[in-house]
């Protein structure tokens, strides 16, 4: 078992397979000892990754013992594919449920995930994003991401007319 | 300073964010604010996209309005193929100059639509003008024009300067590509016309020209004509004589890893149109057959290599005269894939080129 520590102090014991979903993790106790601190993480984001590792973990049937050879292997590999898509549409259906979330919310879980380095994790809340800013306008995009409109309306109005799509076919 | 990307994320993380956008989003999120105006319109955006393999297979298709009330504007129908998503068709402004021109030849390179020469309708003359057409931005510039104007040779040369610049676009390259033409030419003085290839390899870009002799003593026989602009090697060769019997114009070739593959064309023995699918080894000089394309009789309009895969464009049935189907040909599988319907407002534009593109 491995003891993480979330930014409030607030301790969580995990199963190795769970916490290894972070390469961070993995190469911290790969040579330090077994509780490790998140200082910048809260406890409420870090519940959330470790709910998302441990459903992945089960389904992924991670490497349980991490020989160097293997985890070299199984850390090149996946540095190629850089976006897999999640195959098993069980597990996909739960991270559309997941990722049902505010922006807030799903920002502070990228944040963390990207820290901690779990890679499905980024892939899968980015994607959600770049979602949420596809097929909409750009006033839309400003109002969902709290985005200030610094063009003057001569500029916005230029931009309208290059963009403007004729014709859609959903 | 400048502002975040996406308040509540490191700019990084956000820049990833923004990577993952399908290329349709693209033009409505650089309207949102400077930051990411700049950022989508950087070059190393859509470098990096390309790098970490994030960027979508797109296919366009250039239409030109022939009837009332779309006469002379020109369209860009984008496929992505990638998710098959969407079919978005972009009204461009009129044609720099408001000449409207047909027989263009169009490529897409890079972020920019590049338009090559064609014929001046106003004027009743072939031009020799390079119009680009940013795809973000949608504005028209006009390019260095082709250094030799109207020359008889004009639709041939176009097709080499058209490739030469597909590969890098200066106006540095029309000398070279002049230079390989007229070496091309001497070599074979009866080449009456070219069915253009792209090959594109896997360490060199090859620029691959299909020559069909028409003229004695080369009548009937093919030649591939390969110019690699990295070392500046042309070579030429014979390819074996069981080939297809093509009529002029009707047939479209590419190159795919060590095959080229020949769609479709007019049999010219039994005078009439063919669906047939030849493929030559440029290893063994066999031919052999593919599987023909799964709805018959139908002109083929535009073809693109897409990947491993040659995308077709057919259609324009005369009662619908619309622009029909889009199949793509798997040459590896030997499978036919169907594409999405293209929509049925496309039935009043004749199309002008196709490219597909990574964006």
């Amino acid at each position: 078992m491995i003891k993480l520590v979330s930014g409030d102090g607030a301790e969580f014991e995990v199963e190795e397979e769970v916490a290894f979903q972070s390469k961070i993790i993995k190469d911290i106790v790969a040579d330090a000892d077994d509780v490790i601190p998140l200082p910048t993480v809260s406890s409420k984001v870090l519940i959330q990754v470790i709910e998302y590792c441990r459903k992945h973990a089960a389904v992924n049937s991670f490497p349980l013992s991490p020989s160097s050879s293997a985890a070299a292997a199984a850390s090149s590999s996946s540095s190629i594919s850089y976006s897999k898509p999640v195959s098993d549409p069980a597990l996909r259906a739960w991270d559309n449920e997941f990722v049902k979330l505010n922006n807030s919310s799903l920002f502070d879980i990228v944040i963390a995930a990207n820290y901690l380095d779990i890679e499905e994790l980024v892939d899968l809340v980015l994607e959600t994003v770049a979602d949420r800013i596809k097929g909409k306008q750009a006033q839309e995009i400003r109002r969902q991401f709290n985005i200030e409109n610094d063009f003057t309306p001569e500029e916005e109005e230029a931009l309208r007319r290059e963009n403007s799509w004729a014709f859609q076919n959903n | 300073m400048e502002t975040d990307l996406i308040p509540g994320l490191s700019n990084c993380v956000a820049l990833e964010c923004l990577l993952r956008l399908p290329f349709h989003a693209i033009p409505a999120a650089r309207a949102v604010c400077k930051h990411w105006k700049n950022e989508l319109d950087s070059p190393s955006f859509y470098r990096i996209r390309r790098a970490v393999g994030l960027s979508h297979c797109v296919v366009s298709l250039l239409l030109q309005g022939k009837l009332l009330p779309t006469i002379g504007k020109n369209w860009i129908a984008r496929k992505e193929t990638f998710r098959l998503e969407k079919l978005l068709l972009e009204e461009i402004e009129a044609l720099a100059g408001a000449t409207t021109c047909c027989r263009r030849r169009a490529m897409v390179i890079g972020r920019e639509l590049v338009v090559m020469s064609g014929w001046d309708m106003l004027e009743n003359r072939c031009t020799s003008d390079v119009h680009i057409y940013d795809l973000l931005s949608g504005a028209w510039r006009l390019g260095a024009p082709k250094p030799i104007p109207e020359q008889p040779y004009q639709m041939r040369l176009e097709k080499v300067f058209v490739i030469s610049g597909r590969i890098q676009w200066r106006p540095i390259q029309f000398p070279a590509a002049r230079a390989v033409y007229k070496c091309w030419r001497n070599e074979l003085d009866s080449m009456s016309f070219y069915r253009i290839c792209r090959a594109a390899g896997l360490s060199h870009c090859v620029v691959s020209l299909l020559v069909q002799g028409k003229l004695l003593p080369t009548v009937g026989k093919l030649h591939l004509a390969i110019y690699e602009p990295a070392t500046g090697v042309c070579m030429m060769r014979h390819l074996a004589t069981n080939h297809p019997n093509y009529k002029k114009g009707c047939n479209k070739a590419m190159v795919i890893g060590r095959e080229l593959v020949v769609m479709g064309g007019w049999d010219m023995l039994e005078n009439h149109r063919t669906d047939d699918v030849h493929i030559y080894d440029l290893l063994s000089d066999a031919w052999r057959l593919g599987t023909p394309k799964p709805i018959p009789k139908q002109p083929l309009i535009r073809c693109g290599l897409m990947g491993e895969k040659v995308f077709v464009i057919s259609g324009r049935r005369v009662e619908g005269k619309k622009l029909q189907s889009a199949h793509a040909y798997n040459v590896a599988t030997n499978t036919w894939i169907e594409m999405s319907d293209l929509g049925p407002d496309t039935c009043q534009e004749t199309s002008i080129a196709s490219f597909c593109d990574k964006h």
